[in-house]
């Protein structure tokens, strides 16, 4: 256990956190396949973001598992003793607006240990639920290290006793939808949209799940996938 | 520093598998600049550091990748980690 200051908040916090969030698990097809009943080795969490709690979420999805999840780098300013919790907690500092090479490797070095790292690749909140650019930090980690990545796609009002959504998706392994000849350029571009993709189809699954109204059409709504897959078999 | 170096020629094969098939490895030296003639962006400098790591076991920084412009910069600092850790 590297972070035990994890351990101890979820620990401490569990009791409470059951009654605010009241979650509820969706998964793929209605029914919770025995293989989502655990995650082992390292593995990638992936989600929407619209709220601040939506890491607390996570970490409380999995809380049975040290989770690091890429914090902004602008989180560490507020105050000397937030920026201690964060980084006994095991959050990785990730600069959002550049490449930061040493978040990447901390990711890749942490899923290597068979670790779980969680990534809200929009990279800031979306504060009217619409999905924001992918940022590509998460499909590039997933390339470089092989791990496979979790969609998530959350909803609802965190707020107590208020009901909040989850849609859990299929672990997906990036490397297996793109040759190796391909163009890192391409890869990359390919994965995101790849990625965006999923996590818009888990939309509207829990959308139709819950007999909602389909979500508002987009561009990453489920259509980026197979146009990727096609256009990286061909080479193009 | 010989342009037929390992290290230089190690390091071309990765650009390669950066590029794709089409990249002129032969055209590339030393003095290549890696944003103006390979056209690096950030995150291309970001999987060049990456697999520098797999294929030299040789890990960089956020400031290495910073102070490196040309192919010839990687080279040499490649070859003297190389001679540090040796």
């Amino acid at each position: 256990m590297k972070y035990p200051m994890q351990a101890f908040t979820k620990a401490t916090a569990m009791l409470p956190l059951f009654a605010f969030f009241k979650v509820k698990l969706h998964y793929p097809g209605g029914k919770k396949p025995r293989r989502y009943r655990h995650i082992r080795g390292g593995t990638i969490l992936v989600a929407n973001h619209t709220s601040m709690w939506d890491p607390i979420l996570m970490g409380y999805l999995y809380a049975f598992r040290e989770i690091r999840i890429w914090a902004a780098s602008r989180l560490y300013q507020y105050n000397r003793l937030f920026s201690w919790f964060l980084r006994k907690m095991g959050f990785i500092r990730v600069d959002r607006d550049v490449a930061d090479l040493s978040a990447v490797q901390e990711a890749i070095d942490t899923l290597a240990r068979g670790g779980l790292v969680g990534v809200f690749p929009e990279g800031r909140l979306s504060r009217d639920g619409a999905t924001l650019p992918y940022k590509p930090g998460a499909a590039m980690v997933a390339l470089k290290s092989g791990a496979p990545i979790v969609p998530l796609y959350i909803e609802g009002s965190y707020g107590l006793f208020r009901r909040v959504h989850v849609m859990i998706g299929d672990a997906v392994d990036l490397r297996h939808h793109f040759r190796p000849d391909i163009p890192y350029a391409q890869a990359l571009a390919g994965a995101n949209r790849l990625l965006e993709g999923r996590v818009a189809a888990l939309k509207a699954e829990l959308y139709a799940q819950r007999g909602l109204p389909p979500p508002d059409a987009n561009a990453q709504d489920g259509a980026g996938e197979p146009e990727a897959r096609e256009t990286y078999r061909n080479g193009a | 520093m010989s342009e037929q170096s390992p290290t230089l020629e190690k390091l071309k094969a990765l650009c390669g598998e950066m590029l794709g098939e089409g990249a002129k490895l032969d055209a590339i030296t030393m003095d290549t600049t890696l944003r103006g003639d390979l056209g690096f962006t950030s995150l291309y400098m970001i999987w060049m550091a990456l697999a520098i790591e797999n294929g030299f076991g040789i890990r960089l920084s956020d400031m290495d990748i910073g102070g490196m412009s040309t192919v010839g910069d990687i080279v040499r600092f490649i070859d003297a980690k190389k001679d540090t850790n040796s």
